[in-house]
C-alpha cells in the first residue's frame, strides 16, 4: 500500500501541475482534485515495440472513447488510472533518457505493471533487434521482452506479431521471429498472458482488455480462447456475422471484384477468421474490410498470414 | 578530444533508430544512423503470389502503410498490363491523400513538437531532456491543447481513408486495375465534411502553429541541412501513363542538385551494402537488390541499406515535393503559399490568439475577457458568420480554377465579401477582416 500512498501523492502533484500547464485541464481541476483525494488508483503500464510497424500504436491513436487523452491524462475509467511510462512513439524522451525511465518504472513497479508487446522477438541473432544500450552494448529486443515479460502482472500482447508472429514471422522467416507468448513459454516466464491480434490491433479490444484488468485483474481462463483471445471480441468469425451471408444462402459467389456476392471464391479468410470487425467495424466504425468490397485476410489468426496464403485464393 | 554520444533509440519515429555521433567544439563530426531492426521483407516477399504484395508491404509501415499499397499496385498494374479505372485513380488518391493528411498532423504535433515545448507534468510527457524550451508561457500552454486538439483531427484522416479503403493502419481496398471501392454519393459526402472539418483545423491550428514554432526556432532552420540534394519520386497520379517517369502527376517527378531542377531517371537509383549488416560491398537497383544479413559484419553499423542516386545521398519526402514543384512552377497556389508563408517568418513575430476564441470554460477566464463575442458559426444562416478567426488578414491558400478547387474559390470569395461587407457596416476599432 506504501506504494499507493507514493503514487497518490505523485498523482496530486502532477494533477496539480497539468493544471498550471495546460488551460485545457484548468477546467477539470476541482474534479481531479477529488479524485486525487479519493486516490484513483494509477497502474503503471510499459508499452514496448519490437519487431513490427508501429501499426498498432496508431490504431491505438484511433480510440474515439476513451480519447487519448483520456487514455493517457485522466482516469481511463473512474477511479483508474493509467500511468504510461514507456512507449516509444508517444515519449518526451530518447535515448538513455527513455531507457532509464523504463529501467526504473519495471524495478519500482515490479510484479504490479502491466506489460504491453507490439511486435514479435527476432531471436536468430542478437543483432536482427536491439534496444538501448548497456555497458556500451547494444541490448537484444528478446532481452527485454525475458525481463519485462518476468517482472510484470501481466502481458497484453497488441496485435498478431506480438501474440503469434504474424508478418514479422512471415516464411521464410529470416529473422526467426516467434509471438511474444511462445517466446515467453520457452523462457519459462509464467507471467499470465492476453493476446489481442489483429494486424493491427482494434484499438477498441485492446483499451476493453486493459481496462478489463485494470478493473478485475487476471481474465478467467474461461474468458479466453485457446489462443489466449478473449472471447468479448473474438468467440465468433467474421463469417458467423457477415454483412454478405444472404448470399451464401442465396448461393451467389462473387469471381471478380465488384460482383455481387460472397467473396469466398476470392480467397475471403472470413470463415477461418475470428473477429468482431462485422459489428463493430473499423476507424469510428465508418468501415470494414469486407464492407469494402475487400477479402477478409483473416489477420487476426495464429497462422496470419502463411496458413491463409495466397490471400487471394480460396483456401 | 571529440565526445561520443549515442542516442539509443531515437523515440518519435515510426521504426527502431538510434544515433551514434562524435562533437568536438560544439560541432558533429561525424554521425552514424542505426537502423537497429531487421525485418527482411525481401525475402518475405519472395515466391508468393504478386497480389499478396500489397498486403504485405503496407506492413512495412504503420504511420505509412498506403504508399507502399500504392506502389506495389502500380506495379502490379505494369506487371499485367492492366491500366486502373478513372475511379481506382482518383480514389486511390483520396485514400493516400487522406493518410497524408494524418501523417503530416502526426508528425507535427505527436512526433515534433515535444521537442519545441514541455507537454503535459506526466508520463510518457515525462522525463524529458532539459532542451532549449523558449515558448512564451501562454503559447506553449496553447500548443499543448493543440497537441491534444490534433489527435482528434487525425482521427478524421484516418476515418477518411477508411471510407475508401475499409480499415486503416494497413488498408483493404486497393487491387490491381483500381480499388474494390465505389465511389458511392454516401461515401464521397461522408469524405467530404470530414476534409472540410479537418480542413478548418489546419487553416486555423496547425498553420499558424507551425508559423510559430518557425518564428521561435527560426535559427534551428539553419542547424542539419542534410545533404542539400532533394529527390521527389512525384504523388497523386493525374493519368494512368505506364512509364513512370512520363505519367502526370500533382506533384511531380523531380530532383534539385545545386539549387538546380533536374530529371530523374529510376535507373540512377542504387542501394549500397558496404556499412550495412548485408554480404558484401555491392551498390546494386533496387529491383536487383540482393539481401542477405551478415549481422556481424565488422565494418557495417545499420541495417539500413543506404539509396543513393548517381552515388549522391538525397532527402526525399514532403521538403523534396515542395523544392521541385517551387522549381518547376508547376504550381502556382503552392508557390504563393510559401511565399506568403516565408515572408511571416521573415517579419517576426508571433500574433495572440484574439481573446473571443480563447478558452472560457475555466474559472477566471471571464475576468480576461476570454470568449467575449464568439459567434457559433452554425446558429448562422448557411452556417457562415462574419467573425475573425486570425489575428489580422493572412491568406496562405489561393485556389486555383481547377476541379473543386473552383467550389472552394467561390467559396472563400463569398466568405471575404460578406466579411467586408461586415466590416463596412459596422467598423469596430482595430477590426481588421482576417483571412480565411
Amino acid at each position: 500500500m506504501s506504494m499507493h500512498g507514493i503514487e497518490r501523492r505523485d498523482f496530486l502533484r502532477w494533477a496539480l501541475a497539468a493544471g498550471a500547464v495546460t488551460e485545457f485541464h484548468e477546467a477539470f481541476l476541482p474534479k481531479l482534485k477529488a479524485a486525487a483525494a479519493e486516490a484513483a488508483r494509477a497502474h503503471p503500464v510499459l508499452w514496448l515495440q519490437i519487431s513490427g510497424c508501429s501499426g498498432c500504436s496508431i490504431s491505438l491513436l484511433n480510440t474515439v472513447h476513451p480519447a487519448v487523452k483520456n487514455l493517457l491524462l485522466d482516469e481511463v475509467v473512474p477511479g483508474q488510472r493509467l500511468v504510461m511510462h514507456f512507449h516509444q512513439t508517444l515519449m518526451a524522451g530518447s535515448g538513455e533518457t527513455a531507457m532509464s525511465a523504463l529501467r526504473e518504472a519495471a524495478e519500482a513497479h515490479k510484479g504490479r505493471y502491466v506489460m504491453v508487446f507490439e511486435g514479435a522477438v527476432p531471436t536468430k541473432d542478437a543483432n536482427f533487434g536491439t534496444l538501448g544500450l548497456e555497458g556500451g552494448k547494444h541490448v537484444a529486443m528478446s532481452e527485454w521482452v525475458k525481463r519485462l515479460g518476468a517482472g510484470a502482472m501481466a502481458v497484453i500482447n497488441a496485435g498478431t506479431c506480438a501474440a503469434y508472429g504474424g508478418i514479422s514471422a512471415a516464411e521464410p522467416n529470416p529473422t526467426g521471429c516467434v509471438g511474444v507468448t511462445q517466446f515467453l513459454e520457452q523462457q519459462g516466464v509464467k507471467t499470465p498472458v492476453i493476446n489481442v491480434p489483429g494486424c493491427p490491433c482494434h484499438p477498441d479490444w485492446f483499451v476493453g482488455t486493459v481496462v478489463k484488468v485494470l478493473l478485475y485483474g487476471i481474465p478467467a481462463a474461461s474468458e479466453l480462447d485457446e489462443h489466449r483471445r478473449p472471447k468479448l471480441y473474438f468467440a465468433k468469425t467474421v463469417h458467423n456475422r457477415c454483412i454478405y451471408r444472404d448470399y451464401i444462402d442465396e448461393g451467389v459467389f462473387a469471381h471478380k471484384f465488384g460482383e455481387t456476392g460472397c467473396m469466398l471464391e476470392l480467397g475471403c479468410k472470413g470463415p477461418f477468421a475470428h473477429g468482431d470487425c462485422p459489428m463493430r467495424q473499423w476507424n469510428s466504425g465508418v468501415n470494414w474490410c469486407i464492407q469494402a468490397n475487400n477479402i477478409c485476410i483473416g489477420c487476426t489468426e495464429p497462422g496470419f498470414p502463411d496458413e491463409h496464403a495466397p490471400l487471394y485464393q480460396r483456401r | 578530444m571529440p565526445e561520443k554520444i549515442v542516442i539509443d533509440p531515437l523515440t518519435r519515429i515510426e521504426g527502431h533508430l538510434a544515433i551514434e555521433a562524435s562533437v568536438d567544439g560544439g560541432r558533429i563530426q561525424e554521425a552514424r544512423v542505426v537502423g537497429s531492426l531487421y525485418r527482411g521483407f525481401e525475402e518475405i516477399l519472395k515466391g508468393r503470389e504478386p497480389q499478396d504484395a500489397i498486403p504485405i508491404t503496407q506492413r512495412i509501415c504503420g504511420v505509412c502503410p498506403v504508399s507502399h499499397a500504392v506502389t506495389s499496385a502500380q506495379c502490379l498494374d505494369r506487371a499485367l498490363g492492366v491500366t486502373p479505372t478513372e475511379n481506382g485513380r482518383i480514389i486511390r488518391n483520396l485514400i493516400q491523400g487522406a493518410n497524408y493528411l494524418q501523417s503530416h498532423l502526426v508528425h507535427f504535433y505527436q512526433l515534433s513538437l515535444l521537442d519545441y515545448v514541455r507537454g503535459p507534468q506526466a508520463p510518457p510527457f515525462v522525463p524529458r531532456y532539459a532542451n532549449d524550451y523558449r515558448m512564451p508561457e501562454q503559447t506553449e500552454k496553447q500548443l499543448v491543447g493543440h497537441y491534444l486538439q490534433a489527435l482528434q483531427a487525425r482521427i478524421k484522416t484516418h476515418e477518411m481513408a477508411a471510407i475508401f479503403a475499409g480499415k486503416i493502419p494497413h488498408v483493404a481496398s486497393i487491387v490491381p486495375g483500381g480499388v474494390t471501392t465505389p465511389a458511392t454519393v454516401d461515401k464521397v459526402t461522408a469524405f467530404l465534411w470530414r476534409l472540410n472539418e479537418v480542413q478548418d483545423f489546419i487553416d486555423n491550428v496547425y498553420v499558424p502553429d507551425v508559423m510559430t514554432v518557425a518564428r521561435v526556432y527560426r535559427d534551428h532552420a539553419e542547424l542539419g541541412a542534410g545533404p542539400r540534394n532533394l529527390l521527389s519520386f512525384g504523388v497523386f497520379d493525374l493519368d494512368n501513363e505506364p512509364d513512370v517517369t512520363k505519367r502526370r502527376r500533382l506533384f511531380r517527378m523531380g530532383r534539385v542538385k545545386d539549387g538546380k531542377l533536374l530529371p530523374v531517371d529510376p535507373a540512377q537509383i542504387t542501394e549500397e551494402t558496404r556499412f550495412g549488416w548485408y554480404e558484401g560491398d555491392s551498390a546494386l537497383p533496387p529491383a536487383k537488390g540482393e539481401t542477405r544479413p551478415a549481422p556481424s559484419k565488422k565494418e557495417a553499423y545499420s541495417w539500413l541499406k543506404a539509396p543513393r542516386y548517381e552515388g549522391d545521398a538525397y532527402e526525399v519526402g514532403p521538403l523534396a515535393r515542395v523544392m521541385v514543384a517551387l522549381l518547376d512552377g508547376s504550381q502556382p497556389e503552392l508557390t504563393a503559399a510559401v511565399d506568403a508563408a516565408l515572408k511571416d517568418v521573415e517579419s517576426g513575430r508571433t500574433l495572440p490568439v484574439p481573446e473571443h476564441l480563447r478558452d472560457a470554460s475555466y474559472a477566471g477566464a471571464k475576468r480576461l475577457g476570454r470568449g467575449e463575442g464568439y459567434q457559433y458559426a452554425h446558429d448562422y444562416p448557411g452556417h457562415f458568420v462574419p467573425q475573425d478567426y486570425l489575428p489580422e488578414a493572412r491568406h496562405y491558400y489561393e485556389p486555383t480554377e481547377q476541379g473543386v478547387e473552383r467550389k472552394i474559390k467561390e467559396r472563400l470569395e463569398k466568405w471575404r465579401e460578406l466579411r467586408a461587407q461586415a466590416a463596412k457596416e459596422k467598423p469596430a476599432a482595430g477590426d481588421a477582416p482576417a483571412g480565411g
